[in-house]
């Protein structure tokens, strides 16, 4: 099975995704102080990237002229359809723009910002109730502390010297969506492998089921581009669609690493959540399709 | 997603539909799991089977199950295609379009196109949030938060109404608040386990204006007394009144009071008053 560039893309923020999840744990049950969360995870992340980077060039060595082959077909590509992905850019940036620099966030039901700014005030991991900044009464759910979001941005903000609401509300959404439109460069790439021009259509028909779908809590056009900065955004934009790519191409690595990402950034009931649902009900479809495959060969 | 505003599950089921009818070339696992989902979400038995999934969450969350975008996006090209090549059939009735190939296909495009943007809304982005003012983000309402000054090094804490101390937490981690948003956003229970007395309900429906003043004005002014007492012992660094707030009995007990001073010039329709 060949791997795509969005594979990479999203299997590459997964890891990172896991990387931050192992110093936030570590230091949340440790109790350290942040910043000692933050000095694991920059070492941690300037590890995986040099072993990234060391794993390129050894595969670079090795298969040198079909990488070199793969990266002159996908330029001719971009060079043939220069102006439909200039004028894709254009309405992404432009989606971004409006939703994430233009407007004011929207935080109903979600407590993000102020977990971030509470992490950066007391350098401590929910130490303190965020919705006060004073000591908790009772506590808060075990459930939602492992969760990596917060520490994540709270790490960005530290790194970058950016305000908390640029990185939660601003910064990071717009990540969430160029991972989520990567994820569907995939599916295009599944669905129509063999017509360029297919792929790019369905990523413009993608583009406005998000932009006119933002209708209501459920669609995924309303989570991305109001709440792109919460865990529910990362799952139903990048996870629950990577996961089901993963299925149908059988890469079973990428669904298990949708599957610990989303107990990462969502709750979930005892880790299974909505990508395990998928696998399940996928595993249930695949089934099905294998037994009537040999009914017909019988 | 079984919304007034938009019509993407019906679009859905169209799409999927068509897909089933007319796709002969992919591989029918994907519009399989589409039809399971849709039966598993559309029947009731099976929504028990997955109901733990909406205990923390509403129950119409687990429509984010359903692969709307990939397999609406899917049908919307099967869509282009085969409506390109019914324009571009030679037996078409349709005259001027014959043999024009590139025409059919960007008519048939904007056909698609606008079923997708008549069956969703444009509104959403222009009523559920609103435009910035500042270039901290926060909304107009709570643009009173830029003029409090808070040290670099240490805690400063605020009694402010609803729509200002919404926005104290995500602006700065150094303004504490004496009760939470999830004193008035009960949804946020779930995030955790602290609750408020009586007193602090209280607290919040006298800053908000939405406390019962008696009708006699000596006791109104009493009760005012009272609260900006409280507050004084609470040592809370600033008040916030919207002017609305402001009736002639708060103005009074203002007036009266020890602890706080009002900040002037602040060109906003809220009046502060930081502590002496």
């Amino acid at each position: 099975m060949r791997i795509t560039m969005p594979d990479k893309v999203i299997e590459g923020s997964l890891t990172v995704l896991g990387l931050a999840e192992a110093a936030h744990l570590g230091t949340l049950f440790l109790g350290l102080p942040f910043h000692v969360c933050v000095m694991i995870l920059a070492v941690l992340l300037f590890c995986g990237v040099l072993a990234g980077a060391g794993f390129r060039v050894w595969k670079i060595k090795k298969q040198g002229s079909t990488l070199q082959a793969e990266k002159h077909a996908a330029q001719g590509a971009a060079a043939r359809h220069s102006y439909i992905f200039l004028l894709a850019g254009l309405l992404v940036i432009l989606q971004m723009v409006w939703y994430y620099w233009a407007r004011v966030p929207y935080i109903q039901n979600d407590i993000t910002g102020e977990t971030v700014q509470t992490i950066l005030a007391s350098d401590r991991l929910y130490a303190l109730n965020p919705l006060t900044g004073k000591d908790f009464s009772a506590g808060m759910p075990m459930r939602l502390k492992i969760l990596v979001l917060p520490t994540l941005y709270a790490f960005v903000c530290r790194l970058t010297g950016w305000s908390v609401m640029t990185v939660c509300y601003s910064v990071m959404p717009c990540i969430v969506l160029l991972l989520s439109y990567t994820v569907y460069l995939g599916w295009a790439e599944y669905l129509f492998s063999s017509d360029e021009r297919k792929r790019l259509l369905f990523l413009g028909f993608v583009m406005m089921i998000y932009q006119f779908g933002a209708y209501a809590l459920p669609m995924d056009g309303y989570t991305l581009l109001f709440g792109g900065y919460q865990g529910e955004a990362f799952r139903t934009g990048v996870l629950l669609p990577y996961a089901l790519l993963c299925c149908l191409r059988g890469r079973w690595r990428g669904l298990l690493l949708c599957l610990l990402a989303e107990v990462c950034v969502v709750w979930t009931f005892y880790g299974l959540g909505y990508v395990a649902v998928t696998a399940l009900l996928y595993g249930a479809v695949r089934l099905f399709s294998q037994r009537q495959n040999r009914r017909k060969t019988k | 997603m079984i919304g007034l505003n938009g019509q993407y599950l019906a679009l859905f089921m169209a799409a999927l539909l068509f897909i089933l009818l007319t796709d002969r070339e992919h591989p029918k696992e994907f519009p399989g799991f589409c039809m399971l989902t849709l039966l598993l979400l559309l029947t009731p038995a099976s929504l028990l089977l997955i109901r733990y999934q909406t205990g923390f969450y509403g129950r119409e969350n687990i429509w984010r199950l359903l692969p709307l975008t990939a397999l609406t996006a899917y049908g919307g090209v099967l869509t282009t295609d085969k409506l390109s090549a019914k324009l571009l059939h030679p037996e078409g009735r349709v005259v001027w379009l014959k043999g024009r190939k590139s025409l059919c296909g960007a008519l048939s495009v904007m056909i698609v196109a606008a079923l997708l943007f008549l069956c969703g809304t444009c509104l959403p982005g222009r009523t559920i949030t609103e435009e910035r003012h500042s270039a901290t983000g926060l909304p107009q309402e709570a643009a009173v938060l830029e003029k409090l000054d808070i040290p670099e090094d240490g805690l400063v804490s605020l009694l402010a109404p609803d729509e200002v101390s919404a926005w104290a937490r995500i602006y700065s981690g150094r303004l504490l608040l004496p009760y939470g948003r999830n004193l008035y956003e009960p949804e946020l229970s779930a995030f955790l386990y602290d609750t408020y007395d009586e007193e602090m309900e209280l607290l919040h429906d006298w800053i908000n204006g939405s406390l019962k003043q008696p009708e006699d004005e000596k006791e109104a002014l009493s009760q005012q007394r009272e609260f900006l007492d409280f507050c004084g012992d609470q040592k809370y660094t600033y008040l916030i009144f919207s002017e609305e707030r402001c009736d002639e009995v708060l103005k009074q007990a203002l007036a009266e009071q020890e602890y706080y001073r009002e900040e002037t010039d602040t060109q906003l329709p809220y009046r502060i008053f930081t502590l002496q």
